[in-house]
């Protein structure tokens, strides 16, 4: 494949990867309270 | 910044604001609940009404971005959903129609905002190229179905029970959105590719996309992940009150409001990861077309985006295998394990919704709008569809596993079918291309399918 990527494509990825991140954090925050419950302070 | 760069952050932040219009009233459903004395029959009604509009509408708002350019219909969306969204702070009885009566048929105008999905996805669709439309548009749809999760998250904390405010700072933003959208947007990278889509916006050219059995196949995948992504919105907080109610009290949740906040805690798992990393399904899907890799044995393996085709395959596989595992984690009763499940569950859920839109715009490149309004929009369907299936089967876990096989499987086949052409696949459909657009139109190579 030939195709070049613009300038955006590099700071697309870094979005992407953001927010994958983000979804990890809820992910793990989520599992926190489901093994501590009220002791996660949330509620 | 280049002008596509623009495009696509215009086209992302108006369908943000679409979407947290769109789950805005059911950020307060316990405040209008309380306000208006609801009861939860007439509570379930509100909140399901949001999604009533979204098929036709978006059947709709497709075709009209082809024909009037996706930057006008977006402005035409924000600006009357924005005034209705107003209009609602100060929602009281007309004529026979009660108080509530009112705020529910302008909430419901309001929720159509959903629809300018479409919109955006045809607009990056028009400047984006065919190498990198993936990310393109797993940006702009991923970062924008965010929106209703941040809408869920941050909306009760910043108003309490004051949705009356919200209604209006939310329609006043969008009236905004629309000036900023109407001055900056351009319908497409170049005059003649909005021309091309403007021209086929014929009762033909709908038609002809409406009987693709490739559109069909695709329109099934989005209902396994976008239909399936939105079911599980309304369905999970529910389905954690009540399939581990033991765990959730024995982790110290007691009184509704704590096991309503404990149980939308672990479902908002699904609402982000479906989001979230739908971006990212674009990006595979883009990688695997520039690695080549075609797997499947029977899927085609000859057209040019046919990469993206097995990408979606292995979406749809693990989605369904994410179901089942859904149910075997629930009957089993361990709500961690459960809460893991979910997460992969998202995932797999975003490389469909991602997948299936790093095609429409290629498959159906000189149709954009009509493609993804139709694909977009009936699949919304699904919605609908699976809450009541997972409610009506007795054991709360099973529902899963029942959609699955009832549903995924028999979908997965159509799609195995449809995809299986090596010769291009929109040729293949309900009647003939020069039936549905007439002589000059290239005749499928093996007559009507």
């Amino acid at each position: 494949m030939s195709e070049t990527y613009g300038d955006w494509y590099k700071w697309g990825k870094a979005v992407l990867y953001l927010e994958m991140v983000i979804a990890i954090l809820v992910t793990v925050f989520s599992l926190y309270m489901a093994f501590n419950g009220q002791a996660a302070g949330i509620a | 910044m280049t002008n596509k760069i623009e495009q696509l952050i215009l086209a992302t932040v108006a369908f943000f604001w679409a979407f947290l219009m769109w789950f805005s009233t059911a950020a307060f459903s316990p405040s209008i609940g309380d306000f208006y004395g609801l009861t939860t029959g007439q509570l379930a009604v509100l909140a399901s009404s949001a999604i009533w509009l979204a098929p036709p509408g978006r059947v709709l708002a497709g075709w009209a971005a082809d024909r009037l350019g996706a930057h006008n219909v977006f402005t035409i969306i924000l600006t009357y959903s924005g005034l209705v969204s107003i209009a609602s702070a100060y929602a009281s009885g007309i004529g026979v129609l009660s108080d509530f009566q009112v705020l529910f048929v302008e909430r419901m105008i309001v929720a159509s905002a959903g629809i300018s999905f479409v919109v955006g996805i045809q607009h990056v669709a028009q400047w984006f190229d065919e190498h990198e439309i993936g990310t393109a548009e797993g940006l702009y749809a991923g970062t924008g179905n965010v929106g209703a999760g941040v809408g869920a998250l941050l909306l009760p904390r910043i108003y309490g029970t004051n949705f009356t405010d919200a209604f209006l700072h939310l329609g006043i933003v969008a009236l905004l959105i629309a000036v900023v959208y109407r001055w900056r947007g351009e319908p497409a990278k170049d005059r003649a590719t909005a021309e091309t889509a403007k021209a086929n916006t014929s009762l033909g050219d709908t038609l002809f996309v409406w009987t693709r059995f490739a559109a069909i196949a695709l329109m099934l995948g989005y209902a396994m992940s976008f239909g399936l992504e939105i079911a599980m919105n309304s369905w999970l907080p529910s389905y954690y009150a009540e399939g581990f109610d033991g765990a959730i009290a024995d982790l110290g949740f007691t009184g509704t409001a704590a096991i309503q906040t404990a149980a939308g805690t672990f479902a908002a798992v699904q609402s982000f990861n479906a989001s979230l990393f739908r971006p990212f399904s674009g990006y595979m899907s883009d990688l695997w077309q520039r690695k080549g890799w075609t797997p499947y044995p029977l899927l085609s393996t000859s057209q040019p985006y046919s990469p993206r085709v097995h990408w979606l395959m292995t979406a749809l596989i693990l989605i369904t295998v994410a179901m089942v595992a859904l149910t075997l984690v629930g009957l089993a009763g361990i709500l961690p394990a459960s809460v893991v499940v979910l997460a992969v569950f998202g995932v797999t859920v975003s490389f469909g919704t991602g997948g299936v839109f790093a095609i429409v715009p290629i498959l159906f490149e000189d149709r954009p709008g009509t493609a993804s309004g139709f694909i977009g929009g009936v699949s919304t369907s699904g919605g609908i569809v699976y809450p009541l299936v997972y409610g009506y089967v007795p054991n709360i876990h099973m529902g899963y596993a029942i959609v699955a096989l009832a549903f995924f499987v028999p979908f997965m086949l159509v799609y195995l079918w449809a995809m299986r052409y090596e010769e291009d696949p929109r040729e293949h459909g309900f009647g003939s291309a020069r039936r549905w657009l007439g002589g000059d139109e290239t005749a499928p190579a093996g007559g009507d399918d």
